[in-house]
């Protein structure tokens, strides 16, 4: 019935990809304002930019670089840098926030609960770069969280399946993390971290369609050194991490792989994903 | 057409027009409805124009990266060599491929259309379960090792040209035998260096299943694993477009 209303989105997200040799542009509204939305595929494949208007749900979510208070000094970065990506989750709704600025947290130690109604609720809430010991150049303070954390629908583990987010191919397979590079220029690296090890169905070296499912969202965390597992909230750990080069005035070229703030490219990946993009690949 | 049938066929139009328009406001209301119990919150509509888009937010990949095959194919033809550097060291043209890259699938190496750095023959990376895939202008190898590790190796051309001082004005480390300076990172999982080398971005992940084991509580297991990345292979595209270079 739902499909109904949405043909005319539909017709219009179609045309949004990256990667599968359709890439062209889309919009997406963001609450931060016009300018942090983006829109025409970065991937080299085919990109016919469309200059029409389109209408896509708008959902409840902070803007982009607005971290939970106290949660650390943020960034600034507004760019999308995954236009076009599938939202990497396959059920909706999903909330995107911190897991440690809110209850379950380690900040929250009044409020043990992860499965608490705020974290599972709206507005979304940006938390790359939120506070941690790893550098992160993006960041203001150099130091951060790279990616975003997502939760799936509800707070059960091991139901909610993470889904491919461009054409690629599986180039990483660790304990507790799938990584994907994408077959289009940039070639950019998604990695998805926390999903059950038992429920993927990717092995290394696979090839990827967009929507594709990988496995399922869980609180894995590990091993420690006595072999004994170790568990996180249930969540998904998303990042992006892009090839970037710097041309210095005399001339010298410099290069660095780093993490890129996700927020963006999600609010926009998941307003599609309302309108009925991305359909889950089996 | 006689005037009977014309009035029989406008009625079965009509009725289907009808039907049809009570399914179409049914199936809307459905639609409504259904949206409406599935979420907590309403979702509207919002147009947005693309002529609004700051173009400095669209992150597009700059043109391969012009790599600088001169080096790259000399030090291709650095030792060792096995059977198919003697078929190189006779024919110039010939790729050049070094002992692990000879075990790799010939396929992927030569649609690879850059420098494939690899861990040097001997040393302390352990090569016997490599698997490379290639991406054309990127490729990436994967290095099982001991005690849970793994490192990957990725080689890219394809860039997004970075805002000023993004790699400038950040840290950079010195790593013993390296040249280039190297951006080194700690990940959830493990550590991420990454170096441009024949213009060429390179990236070294080590991937840990214990964090807190002796090669993964610090960056020195990477920075040893990074120095031992020294061998060049050249595949057959890479070959050509090194020759279509100018490079003998």
């Amino acid at each position: 019935m739902k499909r109904l209303v949405l043909i005319p989105l539909l017709l219009l997200a179609a045309c949004d990809q990256t990667g599968t040799g359709g890439g062209t542009s889309s919009s997406s509204a963001s609450s931060s304002s016009s300018e942090s939305s983006a829109a025409s595929s970065s991937s080299a494949s085919s990109s016919s930019e469309s200059s029409s208007s389109i209408a896509l749900p708008d959902f409840p979510h902070d803007p982009a670089t607005q971290l939970a208070a106290g949660s650390g000094s943020g960034y600034a970065d507004l760019s999308n840098w995954a236009p076009g990506i599938c939202f990497p989750l396959a059920d909706t709704p999903a909330y995107a926030n911190s897991q440690v600025y809110r209850p379950g947290g380690s900040a929250r130690p009044s409020e043990p609960s992860q499965c608490a109604a705020e974290n599972y609720s709206y507005p979304w809430q940006d938390n790359f770069c939120e506070s941690r010991s790893w550098s992160n150049p993006l960041c203001n303070s150099g130091q951060g969280h790279q990616g975003q954390d997502i939760r799936p629908k509800t707070c059960k583990s091991n139901l909610y399946w993470a889904v491919a987010p461009e054409d690629g191919v599986v180039t990483q397979m660790g304990s507790m993390t799938v990584a994907i590079t994408g077959n289009a220029p940039p070639h950019r690296v998604y990695r998805y971290l926390h999903m059950q090890r038992s429920s993927l169905r990717v092995a290394l070296h696979d090839t990827v369609v967009r929507g594709q499912k990988l496995g399922l969202v869980s609180n894995n965390l590990g091993v420690n050194s006595q072999g004994q597992q170790q568990y996180t909230t249930i969540h998904l750990h998303f990042e992006i991490r892009v090839g970037q080069t710097e041309t210095l005035s005399d001339g010298t070229v410099l290069s660095a792989d780093d993490f890129v703030p996700p927020y963006t490219a999600l609010v926009d990946s998941y307003q599609r994903k309302l309108a009925g993009d991305c359909p889950t690949v089996e | 057409m006689s005037s009977r049938v014309k009035m029989a066929s406008a009625i079965v139009i009509g009725g289907v027009l009808a039907i049809t328009v009570a399914v179409g406001f049914a199936q809307a209301q459905d639609a409504k409805n259904n949206a409406s119990a599935s979420r907590t919150t309403t979702l509207k509509p919002t147009a947005v124009s693309t002529a609004k888009i700051n173009p400095a937010l669209l992150r597009k990949p700059e043109a391969p990266a012009r790599v600088d095959w001169s080096a790259a194919v000399m030090q291709s033809r650095a030792a060792p060599i096995n059977t198919l550097n003697l078929k190189a060291a006779r024919d110039p043209k010939a790729p050049t491929i070094q002992p692990l890259a000879a075990r790799l699938p010939r396929q992927e190496l030569d649609k690879t259309r850059l420098p494939m750095l690899m861990p040097k023959t001997g040393g302390m990376i352990k090569i016997d379960k490599a698997k490379v895939v290639s991406f054309g202008d990127a490729y990436s190898l994967n290095l099982p090792q001991d005690k849970g590790m793994q490192l990957t190796l990725m080689g890219n051309r394809s860039m997004i040209k970075a805002d000023r001082g993004m790699i400038s004005a950040k840290a950079r480390a010195k790593v013993n035998g390296v040249a280039e300076t190297v951006r080194i990172t700690k990940l959830e999982d493990g550590w991420t260096a990454s170096f441009r080398r024949y213009g060429v971005l390179y990236t070294v992940d080590l991937l840990c299943e214990d964090l807190q084991s002796a090669s993964c509580a610090t960056d020195g297991y990477l920075r040893a694993a990074i120095a031992d990345i020294s061998e060049v292979s050249l595949g057959a595209e890479a070959m050509k477009e090194a020759q279509a270079a100018g490079v003998k």
